[in-house]
């Protein structure tokens, strides 16, 4: 984690995705991580161990890593086909900011241009949609497949056309009728 | 941080639309007046057929009072604008037009249409040109390079509007871009500059 994101609440989430590693070696008494009731953890058994933990042992090299699977061949092939008919947020709500982890930790060449080609196709269509919809009726299936930085630019995209269509309407200097005066109780 | 959110993420159109407010403009007086000491500046004497140039603020504030005309800035012009719309549609850049044109588009619009000639024209044409620019910046989304961005002619208001959404998208590109060594720093810190 670097310096910046301490106080980071989707940068701990993010860190808390799973990664696929092997022990080089047996471990006493971690057994649970393999879901089973042995005591001992034997080596070379995949289990799967959190972002935060797996980086530190690894970088000690206790464990080998391998590349999560909502990274894979099959992912990335969906990914250069149409990216922006992929579904992120249920591959990995995080999945931009995961990758990013996974990029620096592991060694692969493809990733990072993977990753920001697929992220460049699909921001012309969320700058489209904070355009046109109001926040939270939008029913797209698009909407939905936004991991959470998506989402973030999303919203940010879709305050500041708010922001300036009331100020087209003029809506910030009109004086209008309080909600108290304008409802009617009927008792009077 | 203790500012609304909606106030977080740069200026509000009400904001940048009252730094406008300052912009200098020319009106004819239709009363008799004295020099008016203000703060910033003295305004004045009105001489009734002679023009002056006073903040467009003042120049608001006299013609809701009925003192005064306000003439019309050359852009604000049916014929001006209809070339300006051909050549915004035809080039793929932004044509350079006034660096707060909307602004003082929506102001004038709103409170002295009566004293630009042809008001509604102008106003159509001002939003078919807002949109065609509009969809420029768009297509520049398509282009985004984690480096730089470059954003010629464009006005106060269009680039304060595209600000939050392109700076976000600007630096999770960045971060995307795998850790180099120290000598490629360079370009990537003069790169947030020129968004920021």
């Amino acid at each position: 984690m670097s310096g910046d994101e301490y106080w980071d609440m989707d940068a701990i989430l993010s860190e808390q995705q799973k990664i696929p590693c092997f022990f080089h070696s047996n471990v006493p008494g971690y057994g649970f991580l393999e879901g089973n009731h042995e005591v001992d953890l034997s080596a070379n058994v995949k289990v799967e161990l959190p972002y935060w933990l797996a980086a530190k042992i690894a970088l000690d090299d206790y464990i080998d890593l391998e590349v999560p699977p909502c990274y894979s061949q099959r992912i990335r092939n969906d990914l250069n086909a149409s990216p922006t008919s992929v579904n992120l947020n249920r591959l990995c709500a995080y999945y931009y900011r995961f990758g990013v982890k996974i990029i620096n930790l592991i060694d692969d060449e493809r990733l990072p241009q993977i990753l920001t080609e697929a992220f460049r196709a699909r921001l012309p269509l969320i700058m489209d949609y904070t355009q046109t919809s109001r926040l939270r009726t939008d029913r797209s299936e698009f909407i939905y497949s936004l991991d959470e930085t998506e989402r973030e630019l999303y919203k940010l995209g879709h305050e500041t056309v708010t922001e300036m269509t009331h100020w087209d309407r003029r809506k910030a200097v009109r004086i209008q009728t309080a909600e108290v005066l304008s409802r009617r109780t009927g008792r009077f | 941080m203790a500012l609304p959110k909606n106030l977080r993420n740069g200026f509000a159109p009400t904001e940048v639309e009252f730094l406008a407010e300052s912009d200098m403009i020319t009106i004819v007086p239709l009363h008799k007046m004295d020099a008016l000491q203000l703060i910033n500046g003295t305004y004045g004497p009105f001489r009734p057929p002679l023009k002056q140039e006073v903040p467009l603020w003042l120049a608001m504030t006299l013609k809701q009072k009925h003192k005064c005309q306000i003439q019309a800035p050359d852009w604000m012009d049916v014929d001006f604008l209809k070339t300006k719309l051909d050549e915004e549609t035809a080039n793929p850049e932004f044509s350079p037009m006034p660096f707060r044109f909307m602004e003082i588009a929506h102001l004038l619009l709103g409170c002295a249409s009566d004293d630009i000639p042809q008001a509604e024209t102008v106003r159509t044409l001002l939003k078919d040109l807002r949109e065609a620019r509009q969809s420029k910046a768009r297509k520049g989304l398509q282009g985004l390079d984690p480096h730089y961005l470059q954003v010629d002619n464009m006005g106060l208001m269009e680039i304060n509007e595209i600000r939050p959404f392109f700076s976000k998208a600007f630096n999770e590109l960045r971060m995307l871009e795998p850790e180099r060594t120290v000598g490629d720093s360079q370009t990537t810190a003069s790169g947030m500059m020129s968004m920021s």
